[in-house]
């Protein structure tokens, strides 16, 4: 399953062209590129 | 220690804490240039100090400069000091808010999670791992994603851990339910199961509220159930075919008469002579009998040679009442109604061990299965795990019959020892 998440991830990457209008109309979408892309990496001090 | 600021002039703060080798409880991620604080975890000196904040920038560690430093050099120097750092901190927020009062709260967890293969984890060395059934109490719920917790029985682990958050879960089950559904439904035609399963429809745009939550496996609230001498929870058997289920009941029903006993069940069979009303069966007509399925009072029913049999979830309670611990054999579907009843089951699924094994204990019992016999109990329970796994109290692989009776009778005499987790729902209503 991470596989295919990668895999997801990656076309994302390389397709990814911003386009708000398309978010807008398909609504909750933006929801969901905001829970593919990995947050900005932590670090424990 | 902080100076005062003075009116519209920039505020910059030190803050001093002591550090010995263990973490500040701190996390930090880049911002263009800064060294920003991510998170405060619960437990370490960063958090009981009060001091920082998500947001706050670190601009100096004892006088080091951290504009431009990447988060992994920052965390490996300050892993190497200790004693007392003083940090510069350029605020967030000019007013900060009083820290939130979090209270506890314990889940159940409904899947595995390993940190270690999880991308989207802020933190991996925070993530911790737990398999289904663990129980996690959270103590920060904060940011929507991320939860912080402790894993039960760990509690005096320093610093608390990250888990993904109820929602982010669910998020994540739906996206990986869109992306590999098509392969499991080919999976799910080439295995000639004769079970009904309940299709989830695979082609859902993403948007939680058209998802039954309840199907998407996360965490369940739950709560301490003290044991109650006089009101002892029914034991739910539940397996798939020849992995020794009647065997074990029959076992325990024998051993102790006087604290043991089954529910009587309900047939709309005629009475034979033999036979006693309310000790053999409930005998009712037919048409009470529908009319009481209707009504749900049953945990299941069926059919056989035109007659109906079932076991009535009064049934059950009537031998609880009695102070016996009341034995059953259900099917996995049975549990939906249990588990909404007042009852508070506590279920043991009985798994059946490898093949070979597998094999070689039905043979003993004269029971010689083809291979494709075996293969199918073995499908069968992994189903059962898959489909109906988050109900499961307890998991017996019954490799021995002796053996998984004494683990069974162990468990159940635990249960009338020792509190256990139960659903939250149970103890609210």
């Amino acid at each position: 399953v991470i596989i295919f998440l990668v895999m997801a991830r990656s076309k994302r990457a390389t397709r990814g062209t911003y386009s708000p209008s398309r978010q807008e109309m398909q609504g909750s979408r933006v929801e969901l590129g905001n829970v593919l892309k990995p947050p900005p990496e932590e670090r424990l001090i | 220690i902080s100076p005062q600021p003075e009116e519209g002039e920039e505020t910059l703060r030190v803050v001093r804490l002591i550090k010995n080798a263990d973490p500040i409880g701190a996390t930090i991620r880049n911002e263009d240039e800064s060294i920003v604080i991510g998170r405060i975890v619960k437990g370490g000196a960063a958090e009981k100090s009060g001091l920082l904040h998500e947001g706050d920038e670190i601009l100096e560690v004892n006088h080091i400069n951290m504009r431009g430093k990447n988060v992994n050099d920052v965390s490996d120097m300050l892993a190497n000091m200790t004693g007392t750092l003083t940090f510069l901190i350029y605020p967030k927020l000019q007013f900060q808010l009083p820290p939130k009062e979090h209270h506890m709260v314990h889940v159940k967890a409904h899947f595995d999670y390993d940190p270690e293969e999880d991308l989207y984890i802020p933190c991996r060395e925070l993530g911790i791992s737990f398999v289904k059934g663990d129980i996690l109490h959270v103590i920060n719920q904060e940011d929507p994603n991320w939860w912080q917790a402790y894993r039960d029985e760990e509690e005096d682990q320093t610093l608390a851990g990250l888990i993904p958050s109820k929602s982010f879960q669910e998020q994540r089950e739906v996206l990986k339910q869109t992306i590999v559904g098509d392969k499991n439904e080919d999976k799910k035609k080439s295995s000639n199961c004769s079970c009904v399963k309940k299709k989830k429809s695979k082609k859902t745009l993403f948007n939680p509220s058209n998802i039954d939550s309840e199907e998407i496996p996360t965490y369940e609230e739950v709560a301490l159930y003290y044991p109650q001498p006089n009101r002892k929870r029914p034991v739910v058997l539940i397996g798939p075919p020849n992995t020794g289920r009647h065997e074990l009941r029959r076992r325990l029903m024998e051993s102790d008469v006087d604290r043991f006993a089954a529910a009587v069940p309900h047939t709309s069979r005629p009475r034979r002579d033999s036979e006693v009303n309310g000790k053999d069966y409930h005998f009712v007509p037919r048409h009470v009998f529908e009319a009481d399925i209707m009504g749900s009072r049953f945990v299941e029913h069926g059919e056989y040679e035109n007659n109906l049999y079932g076991t009535s979830i009064e049934a059950i309670r009537n031998v609880v009442s009695e102070g016996k611990i009341c034995v059953l054999n259900l099917q996995p579907q049975s549990l939906r109604i249990l588990k909404n009843s007042d009852l508070k089951p506590y279920v043991v699924f009985i798994s059946p061990p490898y093949l070979e094994l597998l094999r070689q204990n039905l043979a003993k019992n004269g029971h010689h299965a083809t291979e494709d016999e075996l293969k199918e109990i073995i499908e069968r329970g992994r189903e059962m795990e898959n489909d109906y796994g988050h109900y499961f109290d307890y998991v017996i692989v019954n490799m021995d019959m002796d053996k998984a009776y004494d683990e069974m009778l162990q468990e159940i005499n635990r249960l009338e020892e020792e509190p256990q987790w139960v659903p939250a729902m149970w103890l609210n209503s």
